[in-house]
């Protein structure tokens, strides 16, 4: 169709997406028929799969898991990441210092240092206060996070800051306002909404990715959730980890873009 | 205003060269500009485009060092931007994460809030934006914007206005109506004001003085006392003579 369409309603936004689900529910029927728990499951045994998992109160505990170390991770990458992508973004010498670096370990992905990431974590609980605050197999896991989120969240904050105007650096230069307060009235306000696409990107892959580094030394989480059920044969808790898996990351993306949409809203740059 | 006889000298621009290195090798901007603003006058730069007269501008903000020569302020040379001179931008330099309010309060500080309020609403009064104090930028027109970022420089209570063709993304209407504005504020006011603008009926409403420049690399032609009462009818015979003389010295045809 050509490109001069009206915004979609909300009633018909809901009605396509709800006939779209309802085909796709309808072809994974007919393409399953007749299988049981053993083979590929369709949509009636994964629901009752997942009304199982539920009722046995193993599935929250793995979403709260899984939840716990892409939060971790997450954070600790924007931690690391945004004040990175701030300074690289300020000072050309130090973008040339750390970028070929930082492009050459962007294409790794997460999951090749799984073996890495056993053996560097795979040992110790971290304590904080006395109490184990994440324990062994958190670590490793939270060090993919770390990974697969710190790239993009450091380049995006990069551009940010590399893209700001020059009109609004020069209006704070002559109002005399340096040094910190620059950053906090301006750097940062400016650099605010591709550092919170880069975020919301960081998350995205970081909900990816801790399904695989669940997969390996760890017992609990939604990756080894599948990973355990498809070693008993349980293929419909399998497609019910899966479909569990889809909805929290679609919660995730609507959480992030929801902060990202009132961020801009507020100076006429929402995207919706 | 009376219109001074013995008005001192505000900013000298003795010499000035500019070059900027690119990968092409060195572009000669300006070759030695001279050029004096008085106290309290508005000056207008006019030139063709890209002929160095919004660097010019920069330079005497303080935002780009002199190649060669000298610009002082006061008797004292420019090294950096500095609050007692305010840049007004092309497209408006406001910031679109800050409310009007915060916008006009960016450049005060070290004062109570009560102080810093009532501050605020003086200028934000003065521009006549009262009632939008809460407003963002992107809740307002363009001629609101510029308005607002008027209210932001004339809040630290500057002596120099620098307007870098601030009203060039008004629409005809907007930019008639922000003309007769800043005239006003100028004449409230009393600060020195230097516009660059390409637009020659521009700088005869509004200037004292018009210094026309030349093409790149520009240096100041000449500079000419524009003695129009105002207020200005651009219909008016001396008006157009004087911006036949303008064309005529920037070498352009003015007839379609």
């Amino acid at each position: 169709m050509s490109g001069a369409q009206t915004p979609a309603t909300w009633s018909r936004k809901v009605a396509l997406g709800a006939l779209g689900f309802v085909v796709a529910i309808a072809a994974w029927q007919l393409a399953t028929w007749g299988n049981d728990i053993t083979e590929v499951p369709g949509p009636r045994l994964t629901l009752l799969g997942l009304s199982e998992l539920a009722t046995d109160g193993v599935l929250w505990k793995n979403i709260a898991a899984s939840v716990f170390r892409v939060a971790w991770g997450f954070c600790l990458a924007a931690g690391v990441g945004i004040p990175l992508g701030v300074w690289m973004g300020w000072n050309r010498d130090v973008a040339l210092f750390f970028n070929p670096t930082i492009q050459m370990l962007r294409p790794i992905s997460p999951i090749a240092w799984i073996p890495f990431a056993v053996v560097i974590f795979g040992g110790a609980n971290f304590m904080l206060g006395g109490r184990i605050l994440f324990d062994a197999s958190d670590s490793s896991a939270i060090f993919l996070i770390f990974l697969a989120s710190f790239f993009p969240i450091v380049t995006a904050t990069t551009s940010a800051v590399r893209s700001i105007e020059l009109k609004y650096l020069r209006s704070a230069a002559n109002f005399g306002v340096t040094g910190l307060g620059l950053f906090r009235r301006v750097i940062l306000p400016a650099a605010l909404p591709q550092i919170l696409t880069g975020l919301r990107l960081a998350l995205g892959i970081a909900w990816v990715v801790i399904v695989a580094a669940e997969m390996l030394g760890v017992t609990s989480g939604l990756g080894f959730q599948v990973n355990d059920s498809r070693n008993n044969l349980r293929m419909d808790y399998v497609s019910a980890a899966m479909v569990v898996i889809g909805l929290v990351g679609l919660a995730l993306d609507m959480a992030m873009s929801n902060l990202e949409a009132s961020a801009l809203a507020r100076r006429g740059m929402s995207r919706r | 205003m009376s219109r001074g006889t013995t008005r001192r000298d505000k900013i000298t621009v003795a010499g000035v060269d500019k070059t900027f290195a690119t990968k092409k090798g060195e572009v000669h901007v300006l070759d030695c500009v001279d050029l004096t603003v008085r106290e309290g006058e508005f000056l207008a730069i006019v030139g063709p485009s890209g002929c160095g007269k919004s660097t010019l501008l920069n330079c005497m903000a303080g935002f780009e060092r002199v190649s060669r020569g000298s610009i002082q302020v006061d008797g004292v040379e420019v090294t950096r931007p500095d609050p007692k001179r305010v840049f007004v931008f092309q497209e408006t330099g406001i910031f679109p994460w800050y409310s009007v309010w915060d916008n006009v309060g960016f450049g005060l500080r070290d004062l109570s809030f009560d102080a810093k309020h009532e501050h605020v609403m003086k200028y934000i009064r003065l521009v006549g934006l009262e009632g939008f104090e809460r407003a963002f930028p992107a809740e307002l027109s363009g001629g609101m914007k510029q308005r607002v970022e008027f209210a932001r420089a004339l809040a630290v209570e500057p002596d120099v206005l620098f307007l870098d063709e601030p009203f060039g993304a008004l629409d005809a209407f907007t930019r008639i109506e922000m003309r007769r504005e800043i005239v006003r504020i100028w004449r409230e006011t009393g600060k020195t004001c230097i516009l660059v603008t390409h637009d020659v009926a521009e700088a005869l409403e509004l200037a004292d003085r018009v210094a026309i420049m030349t093409r790149r690399p520009a240096t100041v032609h000449s500079v000419l006392e524009v003695d129009l009462p105002r207020p200005r009818d651009s219909d008016d015979p001396a008006f157009r003579d004087m911006k036949d003389l303008i064309f005529q010295v920037l070498g352009v045809e003015r007839r379609v």
